[in-house]
């Protein structure tokens, strides 16, 4: 090799290096090669939720059929994309929690009509179980459907942001997708879940003592505890159910004209990455997680009669709160409990107190 | 222009070195992406009992019908009722823990 061919070598290698930098730094060239990239790893991720979807439709209509329904895919595919609930009118807030509760009974009513229909001659507690396991493939197949019309709408413009995001949020989405899939199987055998929490603790609240129908799915106790009368609210078990304990406690404090020493919500709560499953927390305020009219319905009734409302919550994570209760979970519900009855003997003697269990009562009388 | 031939050579080597560290770190990932999705630790599912009158309590496996608050039948020691005290899983898979 002589000296000229050697540096003909080098200057092309430099004029490659320039080359590359220029295809680099301006043109849009890298960004195409990184939207293929992420367009590939979400092509992958849809499959697997394709695959999570089909297993989740698979179980329920096999569940469906040994309850002994007819055409239970049928009764599957009547289900999905049904029953969405479109939100009232928010820029005029007069009464719009009675509007907003008015369409979630609506369409609650909708939905038990249409399992009693098609379910007829199952148990009440086995026929509410039917209707989660079917909310939750319906909400599966939702999720799937808008992850698909983003990655389309992302390859269809040429996103590239949209589909980054796309892709660094699906592992999350997945892993969230995958905890309700799994949480099926706490509904078809009617275990109790994490969320179950709050009821759990009121079923070990009162005893023996008779459940009296209060607003729909919804009971009441009343007990004695240490000479305090105790009045103790949860849904109505053992079927999946969250009742309604604003619309409960509107009532019972009514009824008791408003002589009620304190209030006090029980609930699980979704812990921060760094606590642990199982924390007791205390503090002010309704512990519960629907989208208003219950939770208005618990503040209104203590402030109307300056009722103090306070709240105790049991950490988990959302696997947690919607899967089989964990042995962690269960610990945290006797936690709970003890500093309940503290409370409870707070109240002085004679005094009475309202304890409100919220949460899905599935597998809890 | 010994030298230069030389450090060609060394600039093909690095290169060649470079690709292979890449080539085995690409194929590592991949491998221990495959192996975390293998973890099908199924927790197990179990029913408390407990006598109403609080002397006799017992732990069995959990069977589909079974919810807290059942009667489930005599006790063995008073013959007064029992009762499903709580359902819970245990031995489920534990979430890892990443260090701050
Ligand atoms: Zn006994």
């Amino acid at each position: 090799m002589d000296a000229g061919s050697s540096s003909d070598t080098w200057y092309l290698i430099l004029l490659l290096m320039f080359a590359i930098s220029f295809i680099l730094n301006f043109t849009d060239i890298p960004q195409r090669i990184q939207l293929w990239r992420f367009a590939s790893y979400i092509r992958r991720r849809l499959i697997q939720m394709d695959e999570i979807e089909s297993d989740v439709r698979r179980r329920l209509i096999n569940y469906l059929g040994k309850l002994n329904i007819n055409s239970p895919k049928d009764v599957v595919d009547n289900f999905m994309n049904n029953y969405f609930l479109i939100e009232p009118v928010d820029i005029e807030p007069i009464d719009i929690i009675k509007r907003l509760s008015h369409l979630i009974n609506v369409r609650d009513t909708n939905v038990k009509t249409y399992a009693e229909r098609y379910m007829p001659g199952i148990q009440k507690s086995e026929r509410y179980n039917a209707i989660v396991a079917l909310e939750i493939a319906s909400a599966i197949n939702l999720v799937n459907k808008v992850l698909k019309h983003y990655f389309k709408l992302g390859l269809k413009n040429n996103n590239w942001v949209l589909l980054m995001q796309l892709a660094l949020e699906m592992p999350n989405i997945i892993r969230i997708v995958n905890s309700y899939s799994k949480a099926l199987d706490a509904f078809f055998s009617g275990t109790p879940i994490g969320d179950g929490a709050g009821p759990l603790l009121v079923r070990y609240l009162v005893g023996n003592s008779e459940p009296k129908r209060i607003a729909e799915d919804t009971v009441y106790y009343e007990t004695l505890i240490n000479g305090r009368r105790v009045y103790a609210i949860k849904a109505e078990g053992p079927g999946a159910n969250v009742g309604k304990p604003g619309e409960a406690v509107e009532k019972l404090v009514d009824m008791l004209g408003g002589n009620v020493s304190r209030i006090v919500t029980v609930d699980a709560a979704l812990k921060l990455e760094i606590e642990d499953t199982g924390e007791v927390a205390e503090g002010v305020g309704a512990a519960i997680g629907d989208i208003g009219p219950e939770k208005i319905g618990i503040e209104r009734a203590a402030t109307k009669y300056g009722i103090p409302l306070d709240a105790v919550v049991i950490k988990m994570s959302l696997e947690e709160a919607i899967n089989t209760m964990t042995k962690e979970v269960y610990d945290g519900v006797l936690k709970a409990f003890e500093r309940v009855k503290n409370t409870i003997n707070s109240v002085g003697e004679g005094g009475s107190i309202i304890v409100i269990g919220v949460g899905n009562t599935v597998g809890v009388l | 222009m010994i030298q230069l031939r030389n450090a060609l050579d060394v600039f093909t080597l690095v290169m060649l070195i470079v690709t292979i560290v890449l080539l085995i770190y690409t194929m590592s990932v991949m491998l221990m992406q495959r192996g975390k999705g293998k973890t099908p630790t199924n927790p197990k599912v179990v029913t408390k009992v407990r006598c109403v009158q609080n002397d006799y309590s017992a732990e069995r496996d959990f069977s589909k019908g079974d919810y807290v608050g059942l009667e489930i039948g005599k006790c063995p020691k008073c013959g007064d009722t029992l009762k499903v005290e709580a359902i819970y899983a245990v031995g489920g898979p534990k979430e890892k823990d990443q260090p701050l």
